[in-house]
């Protein structure tokens, strides 16, 4: 998002917005206040006597309330500082503001204030796209309010907006004639409200109305709480800890709650434009936070589990057993013009959701939810084999079914031209990407563990065990590129390798399906000069026939990506490399100010000496947000045995001293302790260790 | 020409136990708005077995809808959670029973032999 722009939320309402807390959506400015993906309002503009006004500054108390400090006038020179104006604004559902204004002069002041409102009831689909509509508006000024509605057939949404001071409404606002006295201020609340209604339901009451003040500071302990119960950090090098703290308070921010997960959460995929449940956003993202929040695993897992596919349905890319993309709740979805109600098409979030299942019970011991969710992980396992394998040849492949709104790549690589032959021309479809293989085989050898332990059911167990073991057999043989040693990056349609060289050879290190005797030469790539840049591993090795160290899946550096590699190189004990990458990463966050991006530029570190971030529309983006997570537990080489929680740290030099104190999990609470030792910096002639040398983008605070 | 609701209640009936049920339990009544009448569905679900009845039996959860509509959704031409969001498919009560249900309405017509998908089981490697 611009960096013009401020947005606060609660789960997936948010409101965006100019510096000075005006909105005026167009296409290129895609503001306004959005909930359940509609824009509710896309137009208020505040003016006092007819003039525009100017953001002094901005403060950004939380990620759901923010306040604006403005001045009547545009331009350099104000036209009249004799007033100041206060917006305080928090968000609910739909969004509550103080305006203040205050006189400075002696004399009382006659003003007109106004704030003018529309709503063009956008899809967020739509917002970008300029689509017409096709439902009817309407508007209602009352004596206490104004009221935007659309309909279109029976799907309804409406925006009521009302003062708590006396005001004129119109069909585009409201107004204030006040007096302000002498070195006084004049107050007063809005609420906004965003209603989805179809016929015969009520409107909400708006979450802060003005008899609710204590709303907001409920959030805030919320907030309070939620930080109390991970466990806390101590640690040499400042600038982990305040990664740390930054990751915990974004990872709060990207909360969702779907309805029927009563109060609990699940990770959103990206603020704002991705507060939604994504498949395999939500659950790699589970798995980094797994240590030290494990409650978004276990709702998570619930609520994908409520959707899994059930029948085939081209239009959705459903197949039973098949874990959901995406859910979207706007008007586009609601008339099936998309297919996010939900939409299924991504071909590893249901391997994963497995995955998931296996490592939540490693760390919490709770065998309850493994056994609430034994016939949608049975159903799951189904699905690799009865849906998954498109070409007849036992591994699992994707190709849409919904040729006109689906997805193309269904892996998390999923722009047009990531999946390529080292010449750079793209394969046909359907394509079984390496990385998915290896889900696969971890699903089940994770599926064998849980049926013996959890469902008694050892036929089951063995059946699996020796599924594993035979994918990995093969995958060994078949995706094994001889000449330079390391694993294809697809199988194309023919049964020939994509044969690029790219990072998900490192995912393959975490699912295991790596035989031990070629563990070593797919290490020796990550780590090599065409794939590492010496912040992070690149998604596309240079020298590849489509690599651009700006290209999104074909030359960046994504953190997540790095993080998951790290796990793998620890998973088969190489791990100086994982804290080498570990030191990449999270020296990278120090000049984002702790926020990882997305993804940043795949340039050689010795030529740019700083990470160019790749511009993106989200941030915070989940799985970045909780990468500095899993690089704590690959560092710290937590690891559950049993009931017991192993610690085997491998730091980077630099980092000095580490503690972390009070981890959950099926031991109750114990802290972890290491050191830096491993020195990772001694070829890129940069910073000889962590926090050494001067940053150029220090921190402000 | 046959009614597809009744087809539809009819082989959920038939069935007895639905595996894709297993992990309800409770009653859905369906009222179905025809024009002015209303008829009525009530749908027992116990732990995947279903029973079906005309009679008023109660309900954990209520589903109004439209007859044509809901003809579209039991064969398949229209989907539910759509529905749902556009408010033209309302419910009251247990949530979590509706989000079970749904699973038992069909998917959309297949034009045949089209996709290698839709062989459910195939010979393995």
């Amino acid at each position: 998002m611009s960096d013009e722009l401020v947005s606060i939320l609660d789960g997936n309402t948010f409101v965006v917005s100019d510096r000075r807390g005006d909105i005026e959506a167009s296409l290129t400015d895609p503001t306004g206040l959005f909930s359940f993906d509609t824009r509710f309002v896309s137009r208020w503009i505040l003016t006092v006597n007819g003039q525009r006004l100017t953001a002094l500054s901005t403060d950004d108390i939380e990620y759901f309330e923010t306040r604006f400090f403005l001045v009547p006038g545009t331009g350099t020179v104000y036209v009249d500082s004799q007033l100041s104006v206060i917006r305080q604004r928090a968000v609910g559902n739909g969004f509550h503001e103080e305006l203040t204004i205050l006189n400075h002069e002696d004399k009382a002041v006659a003003l007109t204030v106004r704030l003018e409102v529309a709503s063009d009831f956008a899809d967020l689909f739509e917002v970008k796209d300029a689509l017409k509509k096709q439902g009817t508006y309407s508007t209602r000024a009352g004596k206490d309010g104004l009221y935007l509605g659309y309909q279109r057939d029976t799907f309804v949404r409406s925006t009521g907006i009302a003062a708590s001071e006396r005001a004129k409404y119109d069909p585009h606002g409201l107004t204030f004639e006040i007096k302000v006295p002498g070195h006084g201020e004049w107050s007063t609340d809005v609420d906004v409200v965003a209603a989805q209604g179809g016929p015969g339901q009520t409107l909400e009451r708006p979450k802060y109305a003005r008899a609710e003040r204590q709303a907001r500071p409920n959030m805030q302990s919320g907030l309070q709480r939620w930080l109390d119960q991970a466990p806390r950090i101590v640690c040499d090098w400042e600038s982990l800890s305040s990664t740390y703290r930054r990751s915990l308070v974004d990872l709060a921010a990207l909360r969702f709650s779907p309805m029927t997960a009563g109060r609990h959460a699940l990770p959103a995929a990206g603020l704002p434009w991705f507060m939604t449940m994504f498949g395999r956003d939500s659950i790699l993202t589970s798995l980094q936070a797994l240590p030290f929040t494990p409650s978004l695993a276990e709702t998570t897992l619930r609520e994908l589990g409520r959707r899994q596919g059930s029948r085939l349905d081209d239009f959705r890319d459903e197949d039973p057993g098949k874990i959901l993309h995406e859910m979207r709740f706007g008007e586009l979805t609601a008339f099936e013009e998309r297919p996010h109600s939900p939409y299924y098409g991504t071909a590893d979030a249901t391997p994963l959701f497995v995955v998931l299942l296996d490592e939540y019970e490693r760390w919490t011991g709770d065998t309850k939810l493994v056994r609430d969710l034994e016939l949608e992980a049975r159903a799951a396992l189904n699905w690799i084999d009865e849906y998954a394998d498109l070409m007849g040849n036992g591994y699992i492949a994707y190709q849409r079914r919904n040729e006109k709104t689906g997805l193309e790549n269904q892996c998390w690589k999923d722009s047009w031209d990531s999946i390529s032959y080292r010449d750079g021309r793209l394969p046909g479809f359907p394509r079984a990407t390496c990385e998915l293989q290896g889900y696969a085989y971890d699903a089940k050898t994770r599926a064998a563990r849980l049926a013996r332990r959890v469902w008694k059911d050892d036929a089951y167990a063995d059946a699996l065990e020796k599924q594993a073991a035979d994918l990995k057999r093969r995958f060994n043989r078949d995706y094994w590129v001889p000449d330079d040693e390391y694993f294809a990056l697809a199988i194309d349609p023919d049964g020939n390798q994509v044969d690029a060289l790219a990072s998900n050879i490192g995912h393959l290190l975490w699912s295991g399906i790596v035989d031990k005797s070629k563990a070593k030469a797919v290490v020796r790539h990550l780590m090599g000069p065409r794939l590492w840049s010496g912040w992070g591993v690149r998604t596309l090795a240079e020298g590849e026939g489509r690599f651009n160290p700006v290209g999104y899946h074909v030359g960046t550096v994504w953190p997540f990506d790095n993080s998951f590699i790290a796990w793998g190189l620890r998973r088969y004990g190489f791990k100086e490399e994982a804290a080498r990458i570990a030191a990449g990463i999270l020296d990278a966050a120090e000049f984002f100010e702790g926020r990882l991006p997305e993804a940043f530029g795949g340039y050689k570190r010795s030529v740019t000496r700083y990470p160019v971030q790749y511009p993106t529309a989200c941030s915070p983006q989940a799985w970045s947000t909780g990468t500095p997570l899993l690089l704590l537990r690959t560092m710290l080489g937590l690891e559950p045995i049993g009931d017991h929680l192993i610690v085997d740290p491998a730091l980077p030099v630099g980092i000095g001293h580490l503690e972390l104190l009070d981890i959950p999990g099926r031991w109750g609470r114990v802290d972890a302790f290491g050191r830096g030792r491993v020195e990772v910096h001694k070829d890129s002639g940069l910073r000889s260790q962590l926090g050494v040398l001067g940053n150029p983008k220090k921190r402000a605070r | 020409m046959t009614d597809p609701i009744t087809t539809f209640f009819d082989d959920l009936a038939e069935r007895g136990h639905e595996p894709l049920l297993e992990k309800a339990v409770g009653s859905i009544r369906f009222d179905v708005v025809n024009g002015k009448q209303v008829e009525r569905w009530f749908v027992t679900v116990d732990h995947g077995d279903v029973t079906v009845s005309r009679r008023n039996i109660g309900g954990s959860c209520t589903i109004r809808v439209d007859r044509p509509l809901l003809e579209e959704i039991v064969t398949g031409r229209k989907n539910a959670m759509a529905a749902v969001l556009r408010g033209a498919f309302s419910f009251d009560g247990d949530i979590e029973l509706l989000m079970m249900f749904q699973r038992v309405f069909p998917g959309p017509p297949r034009p045949r032999a089209r996709r290698r998908a839709a062989a459910p089981a195939r010979s393995r490697r």
